[in-house]
């Protein structure tokens, strides 16, 4: 009787609650945005302009090229003895430095994490992708870098070799 | 009967007009980008961004999924680097920016669902707002995602009961 209770009360608190959520409305931008917009991004295409990814580069790039330097660093204090690891890592690197999206630098680095001894700054970095993004979901991570191709993957390490020239 | 040979039949390569893409589904796009931004001026930026890469990828599109799914994913991608610019930016997720537009004004409720949607894990964010405010099922949110519809579910009841302990004063 009492756990029936609990129940009840829990499910009529989660109506509450998207009852509440219910309440935010989107803001729409003005009409033109979207009237604009294939021609915006037609311009963008053939310009090429800096996005806004790219930009938010110029602001913290600092802080970025540090974090690919400590990211190379592991992969080389990973040792070409942990071979496929070590691509992993390499991998994470480039992936931080292009298109491919922060979350997926996550999974990958994560993924490392549980295969291999490893540094005390990525274990820490680790530690606060799986506090404050809650990666427990394990199958994600390894989806992602299953979905790789080998063709994807040597693209990916020549560019990093590439990138290791210049450094 | 199901025909089995049709499985093994690639999908037709199909061609799309950028215009034509853009205009069906840019709003719903930028409803999307808004609730996982929380403000109007990036989620502009991040819709027109999905677009560009849209495009760019188009040509790599097989047509196995509905396009805007695909444009969905774009998107959801596209927010997690937007988060982590956020988070390396340094700037704090107890400050989720106000609307620029003065003539805008949420109310104190609609300001604490924001700033507690905001400062959810962006797993679950994600997961919750497509669920709670674009009406997907869990089932269409793994496919759109690319992950198991138990991991989904276990997202979505996370950011539940997370929501439950910040909004406790108005529910």
């Amino acid at each position: 009787m009492k756990n029936e209770t609990k129940i009840v009360h829990a499910e009529d608190t989660t109506q509450r609650l998207l009852q509440l959520a219910g309440s935010w409305e989107v803001e729409m931008p003005e009409e033109k945005f979207f009237i604009n917009l294939p021609v915006v991004v037609g311009e963008s295409l053939r310009a090429k302009p800096a996005s806004w990814w790219r930009k938010g580069w110029i602001y913290w790039g600092a802080l970025s090229g540090a974090m690919a330097a400590v990211m190379l660093l592991f992969a080389w204090q990973l040792g070409a003895g942990i071979k496929a690891d070590s691509r992993l890592v390499k991998a994470a690197s480039e992936w931080g430095l292009d298109d491919y999206g922060w979350e997926r630098v996550d999974e990958v680095l994560s993924q490392a994490g549980q295969s291999t001894e490893l540094s005390a700054s990525l274990k820490d970095y680790n530690s606060a992708i799986l506090l404050e993004y809650s990666i427990s979901d394990q199958d994600d991570y390894q989806a992602a870098t299953q979905d790789l191709s080998d063709e994807e993957w040597q693209d990916v390490l020549e560019q990093i070799s590439a990138k290791e020239r210049t450094i | 009967m199901i025909d089995q040979t049709d499985k093994n039949i690639p999908p037709e390569p199909q061609t799309y007009d950028l215009k034509e893409v853009i205009t069906s589904n840019s709003q719903a796009i930028y409803r999307l980008c808004y609730r996982l931004t929380g403000n109007v001026e990036d989620a502009k930026d991040l819709t027109q961004e999905v677009f560009i890469r849209a495009y760019k990828g188009l040509d790599n599109f097989r047509g196995q999924s509905e396009i805007k799914t695909w444009l969905y994913r774009i998107a959801i991608n596209l927010g997690s680097s937007w988060r982590k610019k956020e988070v390396f930016s340094s700037i704090s997720l107890d400050e989720i920016p106000e609307p620029a537009a003065p003539d805008w004004q949420d109310s104190d409720k609609v300001r604490a669902v924001k700033k507690a949607v905001g400062q959810l894990p962006y797993k679950q964010k994600m997961v919750f707002v497509m669920r709670q405010y674009e009406g997907f099922k869990h089932e269409e949110i793994a496919k759109i995602t690319g992950r198991t519809e138990g991991s989904v579910k276990a997202n979505y009841h996370q950011a539940v009961e997370k929501l439950k302990i910040s909004l406790k004063d108005l529910i």
